[in-house]
């Protein structure tokens, strides 16, 4: 067994069978990650103590007798998260010495399950962006070419998962945050519904929006890290009180019966040829497989971005309104307390933070309520009727996660050309549902040398988490098209396939 | 704050004219260019907002202290963005309700009991604190001085 290349269910096995110790599989890792890291920079901390003390409690577990679902599986947690006595940045400076006070229940029921904490992730700056270029601090690079970004905000999550650091991490997502990065490096990033992991101790940016999912290497490490952290937390209140179906258990090996919808209004024509071509491939694979495609409507397509980028600055400007420099984080002192206030913040956030707060305060403001932040919430009550009618024709819907694969550094200076980088990934966003990206091919994108991957975004009703990854194993079984690239960061080395995707 | 009269905020809310939605009405004088104090479209509402944005007023009102150069960066970044928000003013959505949140959700309630695995003691309450003294968060006087 290898911890750094195989993949979570194989070390799993490996550490429950006793053949190799949770601290062993802490130390090759922290090794790995402290060399690999100086090239990728997907972590903003690293925690070695909290890592190598999950590693001593899961080897007394296992002593004990029991067997753990993701015993001694090494993971990375975005830096949103919070855990205790560990620094908390949100990749942002007003928190840059931040040490939380309490653990995210999503990181309790992961270490609950034997997973052992390698450390926290750089992102967005309060996970807001597409690139990991928004963060304050380190912005991490694309394993598959280190000149392109690895999408966002989850960067470093996404990187570390894509680059072989670790086999899982945890990200979030409020608009496409896990399944655009997860398409950019080449892994499996997944969303599940909203409220299906409790939000307590994530870092708030979009209340109604914000949700915590898993970046894995397969479908059935996502599978296996969502059955640990989702199910209803009585520390959030708009966590939902069902029973959250066990995924790992269901997935499938082929897609007979199934009824994949093809949304109209994403016309692939738009794409460049290459990347048209790719999606067209991922279809007829589907089909292949034994699924019937059905064209399904949504009529608000074009409308998402605009809708989105009302609801998430309006409840960020909200969310955010809490770091003032009195209770915690950066103070820039003044002569009063008003003073103080607006120093510090604008000391403490940086452009994209202060953009989203303007542009929320301004949506929000008396005599432009209604105009901007009631008129979204309508249209997002057409996103979820729109949805709603398509689910009656079709079981799952297939699109593009992004329309192009990563972009090089700096090459979206423009801010609205950024957002539009979320087309595909918002409208699911604004109705809440489970959506995950799986690797569907490669290009070699116009301005590059080597072939980046693409990700395919598969998106169900409310709540059917289990179907949803059962139909993404059964299309990445049948393709394995994240085994046909190899990061440049492990280039040298001879990569196997992970062996726990084909059982 | 933008008040109802607010003279830099010719429009303004008039509520109860139907139950289910708001009117937005122009009335201040002299805006010849909206139809001069009568009732506007929500349409074209929303085109003319974004060209009469005061970025000082809504950073005032978002606490930032921006400087000259993030006014007018800022400023300019705000309107594009909002011109193209504004395209929303074309989607019909007079007979749907507005959604804050999409999952069915009910009103949560608890124990009126204390959960001690959730509290945070003093002394970790501020831990994080810029400055603390004699067990409180200090901050800049607030009330001036007697007199």
């Amino acid at each position: 067994m290898d911890p750094i290349r195989d993949s979570a269910a194989a070390i799993a096995r490996a550490v429950n069978a006793h053949e190799v110790s949770a601290a062993e599989v802490a130390e090759t890792v922290l090794a790995h990650v402290e060399r690999a890291d100086a090239s990728l920079l997907a972590f903003r901390t690293l925690t070695p103590e909290l890592l190598r003390e999950q590693a001593r409690l899961v080897d007394a577990r296992l002593a004990a007798g029991e067997t753990l679902p993701l015993a001694g599986v090494p993971v990375a947690l975005k830096d949103n998260l919070c855990v205790t006595g560990t620094r908390t940045t949100a990749g942002s400076k007003i928190l840059e010495s931040f040490v939380a006070p309490y653990t995210a229940t999503a990181v309790s029921k992961l270490l609950a399950a034997g997973a052992l904490p390698v450390g926290k992730t750089n992102l967005d700056e309060f996970a807001m962006g597409s690139s990991g270029e928004n963060s304050a601090f380190e912005k991490p690079r694309n394993p598959y070419d280190l000149d392109r970004v690895p999408g966002g905000s989850s960067a470093g999550s996404a990187a570390a998962v894509g680059g072989f650091e670790t086999p899982i991490s945890l990200g979030s997502d409020t608009g496409g945050s896990i399944r655009e990065p997860a398409a950019f490096c080449n892994i499996v990033g997944f969303k599940p519904t909203y409220g299906r992991v409790s939000r307590y101790g994530l870092i708030a940016f979009a209340s109604s929006l914000d949700q915590i999912g898993p970046f894995a290497r397969t479908v059935e490490d996502a599978a296996l890290t969502y059955d640990a952290i989702a199910g209803h937390d009585p520390l959030d209140a708009t966590s939902v009180d069902r029973v959250a179906e066990p995924t790992a258990s269901g997935l499938r090996t082929d897609l007979r019966g199934v009824r994949v919808g093809i949304v109209k209004q994403f016309d692939l024509a738009s794409l460049a040829p290459d990347v048209r071509a790719c999606y067209e491939a991922a279809y007829a694979d589907l089909e292949r497989l034994g699924a019937t495609l059905v064209e399904v409507e949504l009529p608000t397509a074009d409308y998402g971005v605009a809708t989105y980028y009302l609801i998430a600055p309006a409840e960020c400007s909200s969310n955010l309104a809490r770091f003032d420099g009195v209770r915690y984080g950066l103070r820039v002192d003044g002569a009063d307390v008003g003073e103080m206030y607006e120093r510090t913040r604008e000391a403490g956030f940086g452009p994209e933070v202060k953009r989203r707060i303007l542009i929320g305060t301004y949506a929000l403001s008396s005599g432009y309520y209604d105009a901007y932040y009631l008129k979204a919430q309508k249209a997002r009550t057409k996103f979820a009727q729109d949805f709603a009618r398509a689910f009656e024709r079709c079981d799952v819907i297939a699109s593009p996660a992004a329309s192009t694969p990563a972009f090089t550094f700096n090459a979206k200076s423009d801010p609205v050309s950024m957002y539009l980088m979320d087309y595909y990934t918002i409208p699911i966003s604004l109705a809440g549902l489970p959506s995950l990206s799986v690797p569907c091919g490669a290009v070699v994108p116009e301005d590059g040398t080597r072939p980046m991957p693409l990700g395919l975004q598969l998106a169900t009703p409310l709540f059917a988490e289990r179907e949803l990854l059962g139909i993404a194993h059964a299309y990445e079984r049948a393709t394995q098209h994240a085994q046909k690239l190899t990061p440049v960061t492990e280039s040298t080395m001879s990569l196997r396939a992970p062996s726990g995707n084909l059982a | 704050m933008f008040g109802l009269a607010d003279p830099c905020n010719p429009v303004f809310l008039v509520h109860g004219l139907e139950p289910e939605d708001h009117h937005l009405i122009v009335v201040c004088p002299p805006a010849p260019e909206l139809g001069g104090g009568r009732v506007a479209s929500r349409e074209r509402f929303l085109v003319m907002a974004s060209d009469r944005i005061d970025i000082r007023h809504v950073a005032k009102l978002a606490r930032l202290a921006l400087t000259e150069d993030e006014v007018a960066l800022y400023g300019a970044q705000l309107g594009n963005l909002m011109s193209h928000v504004d395209a929303l003013a074309q989607l019909d959505t007079a007979e749907v309700p507005a959604t804050a949140q999409v999952i069915p959700s009910r009103n949560v309630q608890r124990a009126d009991a204390l959960r001690p695995e959730t509290m945070l003691t003093r002394e970790a309450a501020l831990a994080n604190a810029p400055q603390a003294q004699l067990g409180f968060f200090r901050v800049p006087r607030i009330i001036g001085e007697e007199g």
